[in-house]
């Protein structure tokens, strides 16, 4: 029974790896092929690559440090009030987690164009891109934060007011110990943005992201593209620093009795900015609603909207419950190894995360298109591989922390009591249920909304509805985008509450 | 120096305290014994200001500290508080858990460290010492600032017995030293023999006085 799990195990991994890394790989040993002398050309960038390199990397730390601090400033007002602007905070943040941020732009874009320049001069588009991939980020910011906030030793919390102010504790105690949560926000919120070209690009700017996808367009050249992408590839994986570091202690640290929420007194000015933060976390899904409630008004635009994007809305769900499925089972093996072994393996696992989203589809290409015995390039199934090399890892990095928060003295139990497949059907899986739906739900939701690597990999008349709306957003925010982009927002925001609900009650 | 006054308190269904009346003087030690959940840390967090009684009223001094919805917060209270699991900062070293409380006064934190017997373990880190180190060290933060009100919560509980009786004598001379009142929650009775100037016990909400014993001078 021992070699079977061994030999399950190493499938599982051997699949993962396929999934996450092929594409990957599949491109780098096509670098091998590339010239000596033309090389050097295509690894440094240029002058006009290397200033949009710079803008790049700015604006990434703009977006992150603004999700940041905003999340964090509004977790800590969650944390501490359970008033109506808490509570619709927290909703908000769990229906707009997964929505992605091309339609955080829908409900921006009219906003834009009325500034002075319309949106699109040098300023204008830099703080408009910054606004809304800064609002689309800040669940996770928030998420990480609060959830870094629930998990604080709560006699810690309370020890810090006894002996000091609650302004000191807020200085010297909590926002220390939040420290790793706000580092791996920014830093996560710093890769995402990194690797999407999808808002710059419709405030009329340029990012590095852009410039890979552009180049793989015009040259069909994937070797160009990874070779293009090393820059962003590298300050990539300098990001997964912070974050595999927090991914990994959430992982080690036993799940603690959680601070209670305490009314702090912080002073008027420090109360407001946080009510400020809280009441911006609240904005987006309020802005998304408002545009929806302008935009998509007559039944006619349903109609119109329903017969262009319900074969697309099909395809996506198709899309995204097949890339669920086939991430969760590997994911459950591959998860038991992170937790045995951390380290190395959490590298392996991580790193894929931080391919621009371009680079994966254009690995894939050239993975995919040759003679095989099964058509698998210009079909469907590009679109789940895609999904699969972009999402996979993350399956396995949640289902990694909720297995590591188990207590073990259960599972040892369950080995002592029951033959090795009873213990793990009757025991671990049913205690890993939540971790599963969550893996699955954010493999699911994102994948739903993937675009970076559906752009070029979607096969001839067959597209998702993501494709579908961001080519739509290019020509203004019209009620049609707005109804296909509220279907795409109402199956992730469903998604995300179911996954909430059933986590509330395996708890 | 501890004063309830007919204090309710509920935590969900179950009464904790059902108009209870306490007095403590200075110098006095007294300890609050009874099972598991009866409310004997709930008691402390209510004399910390980190509960809220439901009604009745708390004096501290002399000064009610928590009445009808009002409460004195917990460091205007000017108590030293030991909690159950330590609850030390695990961001900060140890030297720093002490100064924290002694407005940023290093060298008087290395004397209690040193009263602790722990100054050679001053720069390290909660996690880098035993659970034995890491309660006396937590006990040294609740002592270092010398407040008149001690609030201990099962300082011995889960040590070894030759170290139980070495802290349970370092604590005599620390409350001794600043003539404190002291409430001092613990499971077992025999803890505080030589200590406590009266035993009570909780339960069913009610504070009842099981015995008086002299302190060991």
């Amino acid at each position: 029974m021992k070699t079977l799990g061994q030999i399950a195990t190493a499938a599982s991994f051997a699949i993962f790896l396929l999934m996450a890394w092929g594409p990957i790989l599949a491109l780098f040993s096509a670098t091998l092929s590339v010239p000596h002398a033309e090389l050097a050309g295509w690894l440094i960038p240029g002058a006009r690559r290397g200033w949009i390199l710079a803008q790049t990397i700015v604006y990434a730390m703009a977006v992150a440090f603004f999700a940041t601090a905003t999340g964090t400033a509004a977790a800590l007002y969650c944390w501490r009030r359970n008033d109506l602007l808490s509570a619709t905070a927290r909703r908000a943040a769990l229906l707009t987690a997964a929505i992605p941020p091309y339609l955080h732009a829908l409900a921006w874009l009219p906003i834009s164009a009325a500034l002075p320049g319309h949106g699109a001069g040098e300023v204008t588009g830099w703080l408009s891109a910054v606004w809304v991939q800064g609002l689309a980020l800040l669940p996770f910011c928030f998420g990480l934060a609060y959830f870094a906030l629930k998990d604080l030793d709560g006699h810690g919390i309370e020890a810090a007011r006894i002996y000091g102010s609650d302004r000191k504790m807020l200085l010297r105690i909590l926002l220390p110990l939040l420290r790793p949560a706000c580092l791996a926000a920014a830093s996560l919120a710093l890769l995402l943005t990194l690797a999407d070209h999808s808002v710059p690009s419709l405030f009329s700017r340029s990012t590095y992201a852009m410039e890979v996808f552009e180049e793989f367009s015009a040259s069909h050249d994937a070797r160009r593209a990874l070779l293009t992408s090393l820059p962003l590839v590298l300050a990539g994986i300098l990001t997964l620093i912070p974050l595999a570091r927090f991914w990994r202690n959430a992982a080690q640290r036993p799940r603690s009795g959680g601070a209670k929420p305490v009314a702090l007194e912080i002073g008027g000015l420090a109360s407001l900015l946080l009510r400020s933060a809280a009441a911006l976390a609240v904005l987006p899904a309020f802005a998304l609603f408002a545009i929806l409630l302008r935009e998509a008004v007559h039944p006619a635009l349903w109609a119109q909207a329903i017969t262009a994007g319900a074969g697309d809305l099909a395809t996506s769900a198709e899309v995204a419950a097949l890339a669920a499925l086939v991430a969760i089972l590997p994911a459950l093996l591959v998860s038991r190894s992170l937790n045995a072994s951390p380290g190395r393996l959490w590298w392996l696992i991580s790193v894929p995360l931080a391919m621009p989203s371009a680079l994966v589809g254009a690995g894939l290409i050239w993975m995919w298109n040759r003679d095989l015995p099964i058509e698998i390039y210009g079909v469907f199934w590009m679109l789940v591989l895609a999904a699969l090399a972009r999402f996979a890892p993350l399956a396995a990095l949640v289902l990694a922390v909720w297995r590591s928060r188990l207590d073990p003295a259960l599972l040892e139990a369950a080995a002592v009591f029951g033959s090795p497949p009873r213990a793990f059907f009757r025991v671990e899986l049913p205690m890993l249920s939540p971790g599963i739906a969550a893996g699955c739900a954010a493999v699911f939701a994102l994948s739903l909304a993937e675009l970076g690597a559906s752009l070029l990999v979607a096969p001839p008349g067959r597209g998702t509805l993501a494709l579908r709306i961001f080519n739509y957003l290019h020509y203004g925010a019209s009620g049609v985008v707005a109804a296909l982009s509220f279907c795409l927002m109402a199956s992730t925001a469903g998604v995300m509450l179911l996954t909430a609900k059933l986590w509330k009650t395996q708890r | 120096m501890i004063e309830f006054q007919d204090v309710c308190k509920r935590l969900g269904n179950t009464v904790v305290l059902n108009h209870a009346n306490l007095r403590v003087e200075r110098g006095e030690c007294v300890a609050i014994v009874g099972p598991s959940g009866a409310g004997k840390t709930t008691l402390l967090r209510l004399v910390a200001g980190l509960e809220m009684p439901d009604s009745g009223s708390i004096l501290l001094r002399g000064v009610d500290a928590g009445r009808d919805g009002s409460l004195l917060p917990p460091y205007q209270r000017a108590i030293g508080f030991q909690f159950q699991d330590s609850a030390l900062w695990p961001h900060m070293s140890l030297l720093q858990n002490l100064a924290y409380g002694l407005n940023g006064d290093k060298s008087r934190a290395l004397e209690c460290l040193k009263r602790a017997g722990l100054s050679e373990l001053a720069s390290r880190l909660p996690a880098e010492v035993s659970g034995g180190e890491a309660r006396r060290a937590a006990l040294a933060r609740a002592l270092a600032p010398e407040n008149d009100i001690v609030l201990l919560d099962e300082p011995l509980s889960n040590l070894q017995k030759s170290l139980r009786v070495e802290i349970a004598n370092w604590i005599a001379r620390e409350l001794q030293a600043v003539h404190a009142a002291c409430l001092w929650v613990t499971h077992d009775p025999s803890d505080t023999e030589g200590i406590a100037t009266r035993v009570l016990t909780i339960e069913d909400g009610e504070l009842r006085e099981t015995s008086t014993q002299p302190a060991q001078t």
